[in-house]
């Protein structure tokens, strides 16, 4: 943790993302408007009252974007969250196991990874109807393959090695052995997989509200804020900026992020360094 | 030699494909001065038959092609001559006699006359002319007596004979023809090609009746489903004419120097948008509840967000219409009254579901300020927006909900305008117990002008009294176009009529 914050890049990340984090946390200490409270007129400009104007009905566009980091952090945590649940397991039932469910694991696994991300979210979504719960559901489907394939690599890279064959002789069970011995040790690519996987499922979240599919209104979303905020460009652009900044500072920072720990916990790029 | 024999095979293959795409090309109009007009469409016409049609742009495109027996004044709402020159009621209000215009022909070259009227009468009163059937219930025997002269016996007085006429068209006495594809009428415009998908094209019609109309020698309707798409064709030059600006493109159109609006004067909207509400489930079944909605409602911001799209009225009649019923008091938000109300209904924060239809960004606007609005009273409501298949299935269907919201386009008479929302089809949604209601509006018609308009005002009353539903505020929608275009009268239904339009050139 202490490279990361020396690293400057790392640094700006970490920086913003825990100021994202606790402005979606703290919002209602922040602002004295409710996300969905018509404040004033529509499409106001910036002032003190509105920092960043209003919106098409007249709500505060700075409480709404705080309001929809709450949401874009949770359906992005949950979302990452379920598929490194199930794609540890498959992965580390596939890769200990092997033989025939590795085959049906990994076939299956072959086939969502057929699928363009934000398509099988899409028609994930399209089948369950649109909602918070049903977008962190699809969201984390759609990610299962990839911490499978990761966990199923480190599971037949680690299987055989001796600590696992020590853990066997001492008597440990297969449960043991895949949750206690090999997974711990699988955990960094793991990590850096988790940041990565979080961007995507921001940035996938904000594709499924901008097209109607995600959040539904009054609840502001990023994406959503910006489906609306495209009509009004011309008129109040800071609308659209504002948006769009939101999405696109939190994508890249979680992606800066996870390829600065992979650089941190690979030992074969610190021996490089 | 093999490169070369691939290049002629290229070569001969272009030339089939120009060949046959010219079949379907559209016959090269000479645009002789009057300029061609291209207006943008949702979706291309399904039907061009005026009897049986579905959908609003089937009308729009066939309007240019025939004439209806009456027309609405857009200024007054009142029935004016269209194809029948002059109509006279016999005293008890049971006989009509209509004489036609002079010299009007069809675009097949015959002359009009009274048996071709007569005929297409006998085809707006089938059961397969949905739209027009009902309205002529009343009509007993349809008599020729000359060219240009007829007379229509009725069963029982109908006051609205002439506003049913409105929705009436001419073609010509001729069961061989088949309008839905090659329309024969009197219009000012006739079908040049109809390339499917790609665009209908009309031409001027040489031999109208109305003298030096219509300006344009050509017409061309594209279909185009997108709004924001509709728009930047606009923008850019690709049509000169779109039927409904979105909302959110008011403003940047209102501002810009090449373009300009048609928008509809408050006094003449007739369309609203309307908040059903399921009468038969709780708490929606209080009429203090209810009330309580109305009085949340905060119709000013709502007016604000559709950038002054939107009339606040909570009445089905426009405010200067002559049979609004003035000492009914306009309902204004009041949050303090409406907060009284739903106590006294007995409410306890039942969960409330606000159903709305994504068909356009306007009800989105409306629909949130709407679930903002109730929530600030201490309604428990929650927002879902559908497709409008799924609304429709809900609400007309199922009557599976709690309140929806909508928009209704109600003909220019004050009997349609509280028939539209609260009898027909919203009526029965909405499972409001209003036999009684519903058989007084429809005895209107059927009595002398005083008496009706008496019971008009009493109906409205009802209407205010129980609160069946809630109209939101008249809707506006507006067209869009180049200002090359002059001409354009904008409708309260919303038909386009392209007669006395012209395009100058650039």
């Amino acid at each position: 943790m202490k490279k990361l914050w020396k690293d400057p890049s790392s640094a700006f990340c970490l920086s913003f993302l825990l100021l994202i984090t606790l402005l979606a946390l703290l919002a209602p200490l922040l602002t004295p408007y409710r996300y969905d409270q018509i404040a004033a007129d529509p499409l106001l400009g910036a002032s003190w009252s509105h920092l960043f104007g209003t919106d098409e009905i007249g709500r505060d566009i700075f409480t709404r974007i705080v309001y929809a980091g709450q949401v874009s952090l949770l359906v992005g945590l949950c979302s990452t969250l379920i598929a490194l649940l199930f794609g540890v397991v498959l992965g580390l039932v596939s890769g200990y196991y092997g033989g025939a469910l590795d085959a049906l694991i990994s076939r299956f696994l072959d086939g969502l990874l057929a699928f363009p991300s934000i398509i099988l979210a899409l028609a994930v979504m399209a089948v369950l109807g649109p909602n918070i719960y049903n977008a962190m559901l699809a969201i984390g489907l759609v990610s299962v393959p990839i911490f499978a394939r990761i966990t199923r690599g480190s599971v037949l890279t680690m299987k055989s090695r001796e600590f696992v064959e020590a853990s066997r002789s001492m008597g440990a069970g297969d449960g043991r052995i895949m949750f206690g011995v090999i997974l711990p040790n699988s955990l960094s690519p793991l990590l850096v997989q988790f940041s990565l996987t979080f961007a995507s499922a921001v940035l996938i979240e904000a594709g499924l509200s901008f097209l109607g599919l995600g959040v539904q209104p009054p609840t502001p979303s990023w994406g959503s804020m910006l489906n609306a905020a495209k009509s009004y460009l011309t008129i109040s652009p800071l609308y659209s900026i504002v948006a769009g900044a939101a999405v696109f500072l939190t994508v890249l920072c979680l992606n800066l992020l996870g390829d600065s720990l992979r650089d941190h916990l690979d030992p074969r790029m610190n021996k490089r360094r | 030699m093999k490169r070369l024999g691939f290049v002629l095979l290229l070569f001969l293959m272009l030339v089939s494909l120009t060949a046959c795409g010219g079949e379907r090309a559209v016959e090269a109009g000479a645009d002789a001065g009057g300029g061609t007009l291209r207006v943008a469409l949702n979706s291309e016409p399904t039907t061009l038959n005026p009897y049986i049609w579905a959908a609003l742009n089937d009308r729009n495109v066939f309007l240019q092609l025939y004439n209806s027996l009456m027309e609405y004044d857009p200024q007054t709402l009142k029935p004016v001559p269209g194809l029948i020159r002059e109509a006279k009621a016999s005293e008890d209000g049971l006989t009509y006699t209509f004489t036609l215009q002079e010299g009007v022909t069809f675009h097949n070259g015959k002359p009009m006359t009274a048996d071709d009227v007569k005929a297409s009468l006998a085809k707006a009163m089938t059961p397969e002319a949905t739209r027009t059937a009902p309205l002529l219930k009343a009509i007993k025997e349809v008599k020729v007596d000359g060219d240009r002269q007829l007379t229509v016996l009725l069963n029982n007085r109908d006051s609205l004979l002439l506003d049913s006429l409105v929705e009436v068209f001419v073609t010509p006495n001729d069961p061989s023809i088949d309008h839905s594809k090659h329309p024969v009428g009197t219009g000012p415009f006739k079908l040049n090609a109809w390339v499917r998908n790609e665009k209908v094209v009309l031409e001027k019609n040489e031999a109208y009746w109305k003298q030096g109309l219509p300006k344009l020698s050509r017409l061309e309707f594209v279909p185009i489903p997108d709004a924001e798409v509709k728009t930047l064709q606009l923008l850019n030059g690709q049509v000169d004419f779109i039927d409904i600006a979105p909302i959110t493109r008011l403003g940047e159109i209102e501002k810009s120097t090449d373009y300009q609006l048609a928008r509809l004067g408050e006094e003449s909207a007739i369309q609203d948008h309307l908040m059903l509400i399921n009468n038969a489930k709780a708490p929606m079944n209080d009429r203090r509840f209810r009330k309580a909605l109305d009085y949340a409602l905060d119709r000013e911001v709502i007016k604000k967000a559709l950038f002054g799209n939107f009339v606040v009225r909570s009445g089905p009649l426009p405010d200067s219409h002559e049979t609004a019923n003035r000492d009914i008091p306009k309902t204004t938000m009041d949050k303090a009254k409406a907060r009284e109300l739903l106590k006294a209904s007995g409410y306890k924060g039942e969960p409330v579901e606000l159903l709305y239809h994504k068909i356009d960004s306007m009800y989105d606007i409306v629909a949130q300020i709407a679930e903002q609005s109730l929530k600030d009273i201490g309604v428990n409501v929650t927002l879902r927006g559908v497709e409008i298949a799924q609304f429709s299935q809900l609400v007309f269907t199922k009557k599976s909900y709690d309140l929806a919201l909508t928009g209704i386009v109600p003909k220019p008479n004050p009997v349609d305008m509280l028939n539209h929302p609260f009898g027909k089809t919203n009526g029965a949604s909405m499972q409001w117990q209003s036999k009684e209601w519903a058989a007084n509006l429809l005895r209107v018609s059927q009595l002398p002008e005083a008496e009706g308009r008496e019971l008009l005002k009493q109906l409205q009353s009802q209407l205010a009294d129980q609160m069946p539903g809630i109209i939101v505020g008249g809707l506006i929608q507006t067209p869009a176009m180049s200002r090359a275009v002059s001409g354009f009268v904008p409708n309260p239904q919303s038909k386009l009529y392209f007669e006395t339009v012209s395009v100058s050139k650039k």
